[in-house]
């Protein structure tokens, strides 16, 4: 699974903002604030990935349980989905 | 999908950004040319006189200016002027302010836009267009905007916008002269589906007598009468008279005067900054047109420093801090500023406006039902 869209990241104040560019700012006007959990998902996305490698990289970075994180990563990915966001 | 920018966000962003007097918000003021010539504007030269006050700042004299500001970290940038689509490259500026990650929003009354410029505006969408009505038809803005058929060119425009998914709203100043096409503009926005923001609020031109009756704009009790007549027509009229049992009158700013002798309460200078046409660097567009700092030279962080600086120093007027009707007013710095050319007088027009302004709504009231019973 793919980040679908061209988007570009930025840091502003201490959050990190996501925004489409192109197309996709016509398809999804709006923005995206990433969490310190989720710019790591959001950077796994930026490569086509499995739900392994993502979770992989969130267990590698954080002290956390694999139930969290497979949750964690759940919501996010849900989240993503139902903005079309996702290519699969 | 085509969804607006979260407003929690924005509005998280925003109060971050002023508790740490971070210039998250800025506006470039492209140009004081305009292909129309409205009465009341507040901004628009002549070409001779543009060109005796100076030079317009080329597209890359600006991408470096935004570039400096995105450093210091502008996320939020209004791009105004003038009718910034009058500027010889506003495509290469807004091409190259979209790749660098802003979330940017443009003012203009619409009449440039054809089939060809939504076209290109599609590959380089901003997050909001706001096109300004100045009337319902062209007779209105031949006689308000010397534009004869700037009515059918704009309503082109919203249309190609609208089909093309790209994000609209309308602005609508009101005025003597286009005030009887308030109902049916308000009617266009609302058959379109677009978000509207009518205003019978005018900041006195910079440019022309501050006097209260100038004839651009109405007097402060017939000003009250359309901020009324607004919420009637955008409400409809159970809401309105369910709405005009409290005593509120409809906020055209996020600011409030304070304590005597506290400081401005809303962004400008805290984390919002404008950049006049010819480089002057205010809190506010509707700010003085007199900085003595150059945007266009120096470091931003300088800049900013100067702006915050600016804002830090100015005062409300004390008799605004005691005045009952204060959170009502919700007079700016701004208002002060422009209406009496100073920070220490309560700005007269506003006062009238105010104070008029229950006044005005009952007159209404009574018009609406009497017309019912009629």
């Amino acid at each position: 699974m793919k980040i679908r869209g061209e988007f570009i990241t930025r840091q502003i104040l201490d959050d990190t903002v996501v925004l489409p560019v192109g197309n996709t700012a016509i398809e999804f006007n709006n923005m995206i604030m990433l969490n310190s959990v989720s710019l790591v998902i959001w950077q796994c996305l930026e490569n086509d990935v499995s739900f392994d490698d993502i979770l992989k990289a969130v267990t590698d970075n954080f002290e956390v349980s694999q139930e969290q994180a497979v949750a964690d990563i759940r919501e996010f990915l849900d989240g993503m989905r139902s903005y079309n966001l996702l290519d699969e | 999908m085509n969804m607006p920018v979260e407003a929690a966000m924005v509005e998280y962003l925003y109060q971050k950004a002023s508790a740490s007097g971070s210039p998250i918000s800025g506006t470039f003021e492209l140009t004081p040319l305009c292909n129309m010539n409205c009465s009341m504007c507040y901004v628009r030269l002549s070409k001779e006189e543009q060109t005796a006050r100076g030079e317009l700042k080329s597209a890359e004299e600006w991408l470096n200016l935004a570039r400096r500001c995105k450093d210091a970290g502008m996320l939020f940038l209004l791009i105004t002027g003038g009718e910034p689509f009058t500027h010889p490259e506003i495509r290469t500026i807004i091409e190259e302010l979209h790749r660098m990650g802003f979330i940017l929003t443009i003012n203009t009354n619409g009449t440039m836009i054809d089939e060809e410029t939504v076209s290109w505006l599609k590959k380089v969408p901003p997050a909001r267009i706001n096109v300004t009505l100045y009337g319902a038809d062209n007779d209105t803005y031949k006689r308000l905007c010397r534009c004869p058929d700037g009515f059918s060119k704009a309503d082109k425009a919203i249309m190609l916008l609208k089909e093309n998914g790209i994000n609209i709203k309308i602005n609508c100043s009101v005025t003597p002269y286009n005030a009887d096409d308030l109902p049916e503009i308000i009617s266009y926005a609302k058959r379109n589906e677009i978000v509207i923001q009518p205003t019978a609020y005018m900041f006195p031109s910079n440019k022309k007598s501050t006097e209260t009756n100038n004839e651009f704009r109405f007097s402060p009790e017939k000003a009250a009468y359309y901020t009324a007549y607004i919420d009637y027509l955008i409400n409809g009229k159970d809401k309105f008279l369910s709405f005009s049992k409290d005593a509120v009158i409809p906020a055209d700013n996020d600011d409030n005067c304070g304590k005597t002798g506290e400081g401005i309460k809303c962004r400008a200078g805290k984390c919002s900054f404008w950049i006049t046409w010819d480089g002057q660097i205010l809190p506010c567009g509707m700010f003085p047109r007199n900085a003595e700092k150059n945007a266009f030279e120096g470091s931003f962080d300088e800049l900013w420093a100067y702006t915050k600086d600016m804002t830090d120093k100015i005062r409300l007027p004390a008799d605004c801090a005691e005045c009952r009707l204060k959170k009502e007013c919700r007079a700016c710095a701004a208002m002060v500023i422009s209406e009496n050319g100073c920070f220490d007088k309560a700005p007269e027009y506003r006062c009238r406006y105010v104070s008029s302004f229950y006044t005005e709504r009952n007159r209404l009231i009574n018009e609406i039902t009497h017309k019912e019973d009629n």
